[in-house]
């Protein structure tokens, strides 16, 4: 089991702030590491696009065990949705090797809400 | 139940540490379960409005879907995991040793190769590399080149998505690259240098069995018109899903 979450129980960040969170993790087995990606990916028609700026490891870590993370927001790209495309930011813990996978969606721009495009 | 892992793609793991979490589809679905799941992520979408699209020639399609929130969505459609249809794993694997190792998954496009080695590279015990070759670059074998380990050994599994891209000498260079390696397993439009492990082939029940997962409430609004989708497409699994965004994204309408 894979936990995320904001100091603030936040999920809104303006470019250039610093996202301070906590990534908890119970698993059933040894992992490798664990990692804490912070990305923005896209979805809707046609292929996936992800950028991922920062990841913090965690080699061996123990079966139960959490820690504290800073990840800095870059300047862009904002958070925007349309019909056809929608850019989307997230931090996503991930048990390595086994895959196991835990996400926070985030907004990122200057409002708390995803541009909308029409 | 595990997350769909969207950052799988770019996260890079050491190299010739085991990789198969790097691009792996998350334990979502079990293809040898008899129940299908659902990605615990993803949000139900709303009936009426499907209902409200599957409208007749010449009515107004009123619905207004954001891009994450349509079902056909790229992080939806590449979270299915591969069908196996009675294939059995343990046979597959088998296969692959019987002819040696270095194998082809054949077929045309969107008919589930990507899927199929991405199942693959969840199944197999050696450390997996898998190697993506870009589709825009004149040129994509030092890419290729780039994504392998630096010395390949006898303990690696190389899987190719998309090695028809590479062209005869960039297929030969990689063939000679890879040659000590555990496991070869390509990807290929047609059957060419290596032996097919499997030619795989869509029908329309399995292109209704995938939209029951993505959209298992609003399926049957759609089933009439899936067979005769899957014949327009030719079998291409991939563009009868951009039909369906298209459809559920209120930009085509459903001809009943």
């Amino acid at each position: 089991m894979l936990n995320l979450s904001t100091e603030t129980g936040g999920t809104w960040f303006r470019p250039g702030e610093t996202i301070a969170g906590n990534a908890s993790w119970r698993l059933d087995e040894e992992a490798e590491a664990i990692e804490v990606r912070l990305f923005w990916y896209t979805t809707g028609k046609g292929s996936q696009d992800v950028g991922v700026v920062q990841t913090r490891q965690i080699y061996r870590p123990e079966r139960d065990g959490n820690r504290p993370f800073r990840l800095a927001v870059p300047r862009g790209p904002y958070s925007f949705s349309g019909k056809l495309i929608t850019l989307a930011w997230a931090i996503e813990v991930v048990a390595l090797p086994s895959g196991e996978t835990e996400r926070l969606d985030l907004v990122m721009g200057p409002t708390p809400v995803e541009i909308e495009l029409t | 139940m595990s997350k769909a892992c969207i950052s799988r793609h770019v996260a890079a793991a050491p190299r010739d540490m085991p990789q198969s979490a790097t691009f792996s589809r998350f334990g979502v679905l079990d293809v040898l379960s008899s129940t299908t799941p659902r990605p615990s992520g993803r949000k139900r979408h709303i009936s009426p409005h499907l209902a409200g699209l599957a409208t007749r020639r010449g009515e107004k399609c009123r619905l207004t879907c954001r891009a994450a929130d349509n079902p056909f969505a790229s992080h939806h459609v590449e979270a299915l995991r591969f069908r196996s249809q009675g294939l059995v794993w343990r046979d597959l694997v088998q296969r692959i040793n019987d002819l040696g190792g270095r194998v082809a998954i054949v077929g045309p496009k969107g008919s589930g190769k990507t899927t199929l080695l991405e199942e693959l590279a969840r199944r197999l015990e050696e450390p997996v590399v898998v190697v993506r070759i870009p589709g825009s670059c004149p040129d994509p074998w030092p890419t290729t080149r780039a994504q392998l380990p630096h010395s390949v050994t006898h303990r690696h599994a190389i899987l190719v998505d998309g090695s028809e891209k590479l062209g005869a000498i960039g297929r030969r260079l990689l063939l000679h690259t890879t040659r000590r390696a555990h496991c070869l397993i390509l990807t290929l439009h047609r059957r060419g240098p290596l032996p097919a492990l499997i030619d795989c082939s869509t029908d329309p029940g399995l292109l209704r069995n995938l939209v029951e997962e993505l959209m298992p409430t609003d399926s049957a609004t759609l089933e009439l018109g899936l067979e005769d989708l899957h014949r327009r497409h030719g079998g291409n699994i991939r563009l009868c899903f951009w039909e369906l965004y298209d459809v559920y994204a209120g930009r085509v309408r459903i001809e009943a």
